[in-house]
């Protein structure tokens, strides 16, 4: 069954069919969320407006994009709508630093990536921050963090494999290759700053 | 050519590790806790969304209703208002004054437009210079008096109650200024005078009065 179908079919009034999209897509919606809003509970958060949205507007769905673009447009618009009115971006960072170094100078030298990845995806440590080293991952993230958002957007979206360049241009509404370019752009600045500070 | 070759180790080096902490920045798993509280919350949203559309569909249908009703109620005033109002013209007698609406001004009396006989206590009554005046006087006075009725009947009500004018002007005429009604003596003569009234010729013979009136044969 594809999701053209879910969809006629929950906009008939069938409740399963919904909730089958909404077991299709919710990893992809959520972590779109992650990736603007930083923290897991703002995600979920965001991600239940946005399937609730998605059903109340399920009749203005044209099907000139699929549905899981449509979706993820939803979730990101919500997502920004949430990070400019709560404004909680920067502090939480600030705050996740600082966890994060209390946690380091209390913990051992060999789990610095528990923590950070627990600050995160709040008690979700992710496998990818727990192989990588500890001091090269807190600059790096630290780093990512002060990019400015219109490059680091593109490049948490793209980053976290979830998404095609096509979906996340519709996500920015901004057009591929702008997107392609974002992201190198992103990559090259970080690049260069780790290397500035010894990394090589 | 071993420094390109670590240079560009580095370089993958670093660009994994960039990789690898965006993605462990939007790394998050959706627990089936997650989706089933995602799909409880839509559930209740459908059905809000149900409550809120029957309630709208109601509060859309009540306006019309209402103003249903008060055009109803207002055409069943109008008719009953019209209904009363040509039931009591039906039992008005038809001297009764109809409505000041439809009345249109008493004439204006000019000096011009001579009194009634009936309203002059005398022959000369009429050419008193105050007499037109009263008359204007006692018209614009009915007219106040009858608060709007028609015109024609104060009109004729003021041709036919002069009767204040007769009895003031017979009571108090020097108040008035009415001066006394002329008196015609009775004619007296003693010596009446005839003079001859001419006769014309008819053709006919005269007639003879030593002949008529003499004796007969």
């Amino acid at each position: 069954v594809t999701d053209q179908d879910l969809v006629e079919l929950a906009r008939s009034g069938d409740a399963v069919a919904f909730e089958a999209l909404v077991g299709r897509h919710h990893r992809a919606a959520l972590r779109a969320a992650m990736a603007a809003l930083g923290s897991a509970d703002e995600a979920d958060d965001v991600t239940q407006e946005a399937w609730i949205t998605a059903h109340a507007r399920l009749h203005d769905f044209r099907g000139e994009a699929s549905f899981r673009t449509w979706l993820l447009t939803i979730v990101w618009n919500k997502a920004l709508d949430r990070r400019r009115q709560m404004g909680r971006w920067l502090q939480r960072m600030v705050s996740l630093d600082a966890r994060w170094e209390s946690d380091a100078s209390d913990h051992a030298r060999e789990q610095p990536t528990g923590a950070l990845a627990a600050a995160l995806s709040e008690r979700r440590p992710s496998p990818e921050l727990a192989l990588l080293g500890g001091d090269l991952a807190r600059r790096t993230l630290r780093m990512v963090r002060a990019l400015p958002a219109r490059l680091r957007d593109p490049l948490l979206l793209i980053g976290s494999g979830e998404y095609s360049y096509e979906e996340v241009a519709a996500m920015l509404h901004a057009p591929v290759g702008t997107v392609k370019w974002r992201v190198s752009e992103a990559r090259r600045l970080l690049r260069a700053k780790l290397t500035r500070q010894g990394y090589e | 050519m071993s420094d390109d070759t670590s240079a560009g180790r580095d370089h993958v080096t670093l660009d994994a590790a960039i990789d690898r902490v965006v993605r462990g920045m939007t790394q998050v798993e959706a627990s089936e806790d997650a989706v089933f509280r995602v799909q409880a919350r839509v559930r209740n949203a459908s059905r809000q969304a149900e409550v809120r559309t029957r309630a709208a569909r109601v509060w859309s249908l009540t306006p019309r209703a209402a103003w249903t009703c008060a055009a109803t109620v207002v055409l069943i005033a109008l008719t009953a208002a019209y209904w009363l109002s040509s039931r009591q013209t039906a039992h008005r007698p038809t001297e009764a004054p109809r409505h000041a609406s439809t009345a249109q001004p008493p004439p204006a009396i000019t000096h011009a437009e001579p009194v009634p006989p009936v309203m002059s206590s005398s022959p000369t009554a009429s050419k008193a210079p105050n007499t037109n005046a009263r008359a204007s006087r006692r018209v614009r006075a009915a007219s106040v008096a009858s608060d709007g009725y028609d015109s024609s009947e104060v009109w004729t009500s003021d041709l036919i109650v002069p009767e204040n004018a007769i009895v003031m002007t017979a009571i108090a005429p020097a108040l008035l200024a009415i001066p006394e009604p002329l008196s015609v003596a009775p004619l007296e003569t003693e010596t009446l005078t005839l003079k001859a009234i001419p006769v014309s010729p008819m053709g006919v013979a005269p007639i003879d009065l030593e002949r008529a009136g003499g004796p007969r044969e």
